[in-house]
């Protein structure tokens, strides 16, 4: 379905409104059910223990670390509360 | 592999590892995991994200700014998106009962659309480090 023919459904010609109004139906959307899945990658870096989101992210869903002896992505917890102090951060 | 966990820290995701030394204890990372190593990258984050819209030459677009753009979703989503439009526009002219109204339609659309693409029984699976084999 086009812009257009959602706006004709509403019915609206006011443009600037509808164009935000869809994107935000379409974040939404992503926060009500899983449809649109996507996997993001960064580098692990020495000493540096923050790391950015992807800037089109609504809802993360999991973290993986990359075993290099397995040659695998092993999924990582959620730590809460535990002994840390990002002092030791670059 | 060492025991690497991550907690939020206000926008940003904070990766820590074990310590060598102290049992317990969590440290910024010791070592690099880069994409130069072996060709994966050390992180790796599943999210979802909007499905945007397609321009008039079918490329992805994140936001609308043609009337001759696509939503890049299923019809019956797009249906959903036409409720989502209509509510906010009721709620700018503060008629609530039809924001009301045509907000429950989107919602009602959105969890219909997921339903039918789950037919069938269900089996309840715990994640592995738990599962009774």
């Amino acid at each position: 379905m086009t812009v257009k023919e959602v706006m004709e459904r509403v019915p609206t010609t006011n443009s600037g409104y509808a164009f935000a109004y869809i994107d935000d139906a379409l974040k939404e959307i992503q926060l009500l059910i899983e449809d649109n899945m996507a996997v993001g990658t960064l580098d692990l870096v020495k000493d540096n223990r923050f790391y950015p989101f992807p800037p089109e992210m609504e809802v993360m869903k999991s973290i993986s670390i990359y075993d290099t002896d397995e040659e695998e992505y092993v999924e990582i917890q959620r730590i809460i509360n535990v002994n840390t102090d990002d002092k030791d951060n670059a | 592999m060492r025991k690497y966990g991550y907690y939020l820290f206000g926008r940003n995701l904070a990766i820590v590892v074990e310590s060598k030394t102290v049992n317990g204890k969590f440290v910024s990372p010791d070592e690099s995991i880069t994409a130069a190593d072996d060709g994966r990258a050390g992180i790796k984050i599943k999210f979802l994200k909007s499905p945007g819209l397609k321009d008039a030459s079918d490329s992805p677009i994140t936001k609308a700014s043609n009337e001759t753009d696509t939503l890049n979703v299923d019809n019956q989503l797009a249906l959903a998106v036409v409720d989502y439009v209509k509510s906010k526009f009721a709620e700018s002219e503060k008629d609530y009962e039809k924001m009301q109204y045509h907000m429950n339609e989107f919602k009602r659309r959105v969890q219909r659309y997921q339903n039918k693409k789950m037919g069938g029984g269900r089996m309840m699976i715990p994640s592995s480090p738990y599962a009774i084999r």
